[in-house]
């Protein structure tokens, strides 16, 4: 196939690698960039260092998953897919619903799988709707357990607060780091996962290193993302850090740090391989809400404080996100597929 | 990269340098409130030299402190908190100072029955400063523990206060023969004397507010 249609089919991956670069970068980095206590320069290196890593070394588990909902057979089939995704969570970000790029790609999924007439895993869907409520849950536990520690630390070591500045930056570069490999394990899927049927690159070896047509894929995405966090997520970043979830520098390491972890839980093929292994229950691979982690995260810190100031309305709010993005998403995919097979004239299932 | 460079530890020690500064301050002021009780003169002498250089050291700490902290940008969070906190402290030095000159150049004549009073209020002031100096290291550090030295340091100002009450008292009572105009002016001294104790509970206030903003 030309290289030119490849190129433009795959832009709709490459677009949503883009917008998860430019915003979910500021949930990693948002608060060290917003209070000055990271330069955006250090960060946006660091994140699309670790972004890309994350995409190409950790990226296969939470794709595998994706592609058990829906295999995606035809590159104009993945592009309506992923243009519908992104679609959706503009228009909802727009009208400032809650929504999650996880649940639109899931949505789109399976919005192709019902205009091809095929079966959709329901099993598939319930685990992967599982960790949408997992998520939240999950990262206010480990937020707590964070919190408690950083706290016992602070409170019972004689830290020079000069020396206690220093440990919080390099703690939130080490987070954020890992924050960052995290989004790119974890979310990757939600980029390039519907391309993998379709991928365009073959295997390649460099001397002893064999370089597969999805790890090329994943780069190709994780790059995009990168170029997400360098061109526009310094703006995000700086709202993020003073206006929308004001945290002090070291609540904000606890919150990224949580996040990281729920991403990483949630991606990591060694620890479910581990659990698997062991006929221990193990967390499904699914892309998740990183946007809903760092909720859960903050609700997390508010109940360790003494449950204070924690606003229930937002957990009302994901609630609404984890049902109205994947419907709508559906709707749109199905317009989507049928315009690109009917009006363009395009294989949208192969 | 810039934040690497161990900007932390001159701070550190910059701070630490100031605040040794206020505390030798502080005692200078205290021996030489007692070296003019006691008419000592050339000791006296010598104290407002040593504080005046005390003084100059601590405000150029003072200058360090403000370079360091905005110039390389550290602790963002709590630079606005412990600015204001050395600022504030920053009186201590001169205060003491402006007591010790005006002894110098005014010389008022302290009556006998005084003596005593007037060293009172002295050395509480004293401690009201030292225990302040300590809650702010202690902020700096342990801040968990920086209450006791507020609490301290908001006794010795009371003390201090009723002190000051008494020798007013006496001032204006009829055991003290001397003119109005010299009583005002032991009543001005009295005054300078014990507003260093003033100046520590308004640090102290100020500690314990953030104390608060550390505690995570």
């Amino acid at each position: 196939m030309d290289i030119l249609i490849i190129g433009i089919f795959l832009s709709a991956g490459l677009f949503m690698g883009w917008s998860l670069g430019a915003n979910d970068a500021a949930n990693i980095f948002g608060t060290a960039v917003g209070t000055k206590m990271v330069s955006f320069r250090t960060a946006a290196i660091i994140c699309s260092v670790f972004v890309i890593i994350g995409a190409v070394v950790g990226g296969s588990g939470t794709s595998h998953t994706l592609g058990k909902l829906g295999t995606i057979n035809a590159i104009a089939g993945a592009f309506a897919v992923s243009a519908s995704a992104a679609f959706t969570v503009m228009m909802m970000t727009k009208r400032g619903l809650p929504v999650s790029t996880s649940q639109a790609i899931v949505g789109a999924i399976i919005g192709w799988n019902i205009f091809g007439g095929l079966q959709t895993d329901t099993k598939v869907v319930v685990d992967i709707a599982q960790t949408w409520v997992f998520t939240p849950i999950l990262a206010a536990i480990f937020a707590v357990i964070i919190y408690w520690i950083v706290k016992y630390i602070i409170e019972h070591t004689k830290i020079h607060v000069v020396k206690m500045d220093k440990y919080t930056r390099w703690g939130l570069i080490i987070a954020g780091a890992f924050g960052a490999y995290s989004l790119g394990a974890n979310n990757i899927a939600n980029v390039m996962g519907v391309f993998i049927q379709v991928s365009p690159f073959n295997d390649i070896t460099i001397g002893n290193v064999a370089f597969t047509g999805i790890q090329q894929l994943f780069l190709l995405g994780g790059i995009a993302i990168a170029v997400g966090v360098i061109t526009y997520s310094k703006k995000v970043m700086t709202t993020v850090g003073n206006s929308i979830f004001k945290l002090s520098p070291i609540n904000a390491f606890v919150v990224v740090l949580a996040t990281s972890l729920v991403l990483f839980v949630f991606s990591s093929e060694g620890i479910y391989n581990f659990l698997t292994s062991r006929n221990l229950p193990a967390l499904p691979l699914v892309p998740v809400s990183q946007s809903q982690a760092v909720i859960g995260a903050i609700m997390g810190i508010g109940l360790a404080k003494g449950g204070r100031n924690i606003d229930l309305s937002k957990i009302g709010k994901i609630s609404i996100g984890w049902v109205l993005t994947p419907l709508i998403s559906i709707v749109i995919s199905f317009v989507a597929l049928s315009i690109l097979q009917n009006v363009f004239l395009q294989t949208v299932v192969g | 990269m810039k934040i690497f460079k161990n900007r932390n530890k001159e701070l550190e020690m910059e701070i630490n340098l100031y605040l040794n500064s206020l505390q030798k301050g502080s005692n200078t002021f205290l021996e030489g409130v007692k070296s003019y009780l006691r008419c000592e003169v050339e000791q006296f002498d010598e104290r407002v030299k040593l504080i005046t250089e005390q003084e100059k050291d601590a405000d150029e700490h003072l200058v360090n402190i403000k370079y360091v902290l905005f110039r390389y940008n550290l602790i963002p969070d709590l630079s606005a908190d412990i600015l204001e906190l050395v600022d504030s402290m920053d009186d201590i030095n001169d205060v003491s100072k402006e007591v010790l000159l005006n002894l110098q150049v005014i010389k008022p004549n302290i009556d006998p029955l005084l003596i005593d009073d007037f060293g009172h209020i002295a050395k509480k002031s004293n401690k009201a400063v030292e225990s302040v100096i300590k809650g702010v290291r202690l902020y700096l550090t342990e801040f968990m523990t920086v209450e006791d030295y507020i609490t301290k340091t908001n006794l010795y100002e009371s003390e201090v206060d009723t002190l000051l009450h008494n020798v007013k008292v006496k001032i204006f009572g009829d055991q003290i023969k001397c003119s109005l105009s010299e009583k005002l002016l032991l009543d001005k001294f009295a005054d300078e004397i014990a507003a260093l104790s003033d100046i520590a509970e308004k640090i102290a206030s100020k500690l314990s507010v953030f104390r608060f903003k550390r505690s995570i």
